[in-house]
């Protein structure tokens, strides 16, 4: 389990790395999702497939994205 | 009143039958590496599909399956954007501590979580301190079950509350005494597919019972316009509120003990990197679908009897009485995890956290048994009490235990973990502060605190600013304790 070491107990950087990154994700997710639902919450418009519209871009939108960018996370870190 | 047909008694039969069944088989493959080892993190052998399907199981409560399906039934479509936090759930719960929490458990031999924090800074008082926090916190995350749990036997089989508040007492309580972690990861797992597949089932029936989206689209409509917007009716949702639960979902998951045990159990890295990948998909299908449940219960059934009963009461209305029973596990496999995985965290706060580790004498096995069961039966009795007196919207008192966890430790343990400069002083004014400041702000503002933010949020900021600043007041760590936490280099640095 342990990581890339250099004497002594494991070295933290990479998982601290990992972390940073997860942190940036959860940022820009909240930025996405809170600022364009509130967007297009306020601008109203016609119905997506019967998903309001707000709710079709900004939460299911911003879903799909992350969700992407977590399996290359994933990936990443393989 | 909605009651479910008889063959709903025997599917549900027949599910915790299985549970048990599972529990047993669990038991049989212990690694006899100890009890409290086995017991506790089950060996360290935990794979990619269990260690996935346990932790989506723990995290996902009888508050996301009773008390989400009861807020989208009263404010519509708003619940979505409340929720949407999910969406990076499985990157901060994996990413922020998974990796990290995994390697010093191999290494240090933690098997609790308040065990990491005790041995990373040789303190007593910690591993005391947090000890009584989790005790407090996840007793009262576990009345929140069992009122949950309750609620559906009432709806489902017609079981008077106060019965079904005893019933899983004692079902859960059993089976998580008689297999530990192992049985729980494994029993947790079966319930996780319960889980998904009862609420796609349900989804899809209910959809197809009112007609369509559009349908559901022109129901809450002609109900209330205000259930289709992102505010919700009666100003549910302000931005202020949607920032906040951006904070409360992924945080409060990764800041979470009973989650971040489960790092402790991992076989190796390669699993935990598959098990965030399931995750990452489990959570895709399950979370819009659960939400989804109580928007299209709106339609379906507008009026309920009580306010929690609005994801039984879809099941009931749109699924057909022969797949009802099976679906109806859903709710109380989700339930029933998420109870063992916290009576299993709040017997090793008690059992190797208060009493263990403090004992002038060495504890024997049978003694520590001894101690872990009376613990969980203990946990459970009390917290059976309070279940009796429920409250209006169960996921409040989800809510208020979950966040509580996570703002007292989250930033305690993500500095104790990278940051060498972090120290025993800081550790103390990082959990107290968090601990403290949340409940302090919960009784002067309620839930909206300054700037109209969950206190959860300030906690949070709370909690990093004293770790910082008592680390800064008080006396590093010395070399020796820090390098077997950090690599030559790391410690190295902290000279210049």
């Amino acid at each position: 389990m342990s990581g890339s070491e250099t004497g002594g107990g494991p070295d933290s950087r990479p998982a601290r790395r990992e972390a940073l990154e997860a942190g940036l994700l959860w940022a820009l997710a909240l930025v996405a999702t809170v600022g364009l639902s509130t967007w297009l919450g306020s601008s109203g418009g016609a119905p997506i497939l019967g998903v309001p519209r707000w709710a079709a871009i900004g939460v299911f939108g911003p879903w799909l994205l992350f969700f992407l960018l977590h399996l290359r996370f994933c990936r990443k870190r393989a | 009143m909605y009651e479910a047909a008889p063959s709903a008694r025997v599917a549900f039969a027949v599910y915790i039958a299985l549970t048990f069944l599972l529990a047993y088989l669990a038991r049989r493959q212990s690694s006899g590496s100890g009890f409290l080892r086995e017991f506790f993190v089950g060996g360290r052998t935990i794979g990619p599909w269990v260690l996935g399907l346990t932790w989506i199981a723990t995290s996902a409560s009888g508050g996301s399956f009773i008390g989400a399906p009861s807020l989208g039934h009263a404010h519509g479509w708003s619940v979505m954007l409340w929720i949407s936090g999910y969406i990076v759930v499985a990157t901060t719960g994996f990413g922020l501590l998974g990796r990290r929490i995994a390697e010093l458990g191999e290494r240090t031999g933690a098997l609790t979580f308040p065990d990491l924090l005790r041995d990373r800074f040789q303190s007593t008082m910690i591993g005391a301190i947090s000890g009584v926090a989790m005790l407090v916190l996840h007793t009262s995350f576990i009345v929140a079950q069992y009122i949950a749990g309750a609620r559906v036997l009432e709806v489902a089989l017609g079981v008077p509350y106060v019965w079904g508040v005893a019933s899983f007492a004692v079902v859960v309580g059993v089976y998580t005494a008689y297999g530990g972690f192992r049985a729980v990861a494994w029993t947790d797992s079966f319930q996780a597919v319960v889980m998904l597949v009862g609420v796609l089932l349900t989804a899809g029936f209910g959809l197809y019972k009112v007609g369509g989206m559009q349908a559901v689209y022109d129901g809450l409509a002609a109900q209330s316009p205000d259930l289709l917007s992102p505010v919700g009716p009666d100003e549910f949702l302000p931005v202020s509120a949607a920032i906040s639960f951006f904070f409360v979902w992924p945080l409060a998951v990764a800041g979470q003990p009973s989650l971040i045990t489960r790092f402790l159990a991992c076989k190796d890295a390669p699993s935990l990197r598959r098990a965030s990948l399931l995750i990452g998909c489990y959570v895709l299908l399950l979370y819009p679908a659960v939400i989804f449940v109580g928007i299209l219960g709106r339609v379906l059934v507008p009026e309920l009897a009580a306010s929690d009963h609005a994801m039984p009461a879809t099941i009931v209305a749109a699924v057909p009485s022969a797949l009802a029973g099976l679906v109806l596990a859903a709710p109380m496999a989700a339930i029933m995890s998420t109870i063992s995985s916290f009576l299993l965290v709040a017997a090793g706060a008690v059992a190797r956290d208060l009493y263990q580790r403090n004992a002038r004498a060495p504890v024997s096995e049978g003694q520590a048994k001894a101690a872990t069961h009376l613990s969980i039966a203990l946990t459970g009795i009390v917290a059976g009490a309070f279940a009796l007196q429920p409250p209006d919207y169960l996921q409040y008192i989800v809510i208020f235990s979950g966040t509580g966890l996570a703002a007292t430790f989250l930033f305690p343990t993500l500095l104790g973990v990278y940051w060498t400069r972090m120290n025993r002083t800081g550790c103390i004014a990082g959990i107290l502060t968090g601990f403290l400041s949340f409940l302090l702000q919960y009784a002067m503002f309620g839930t909206r605190s300054f700037l109209g933010l969950d206190p959860f949020v300030w906690s949070l900021a709370a909690s990093a600013a004293a770790c910082v600043l008592g680390s800064k007041a008080g006396r590093p760590e010395s070399r020796a304790l820090l390098s077997k936490y950090f690599s030559d280099d790391e410690v190295r640095g902290l000279e210049t």
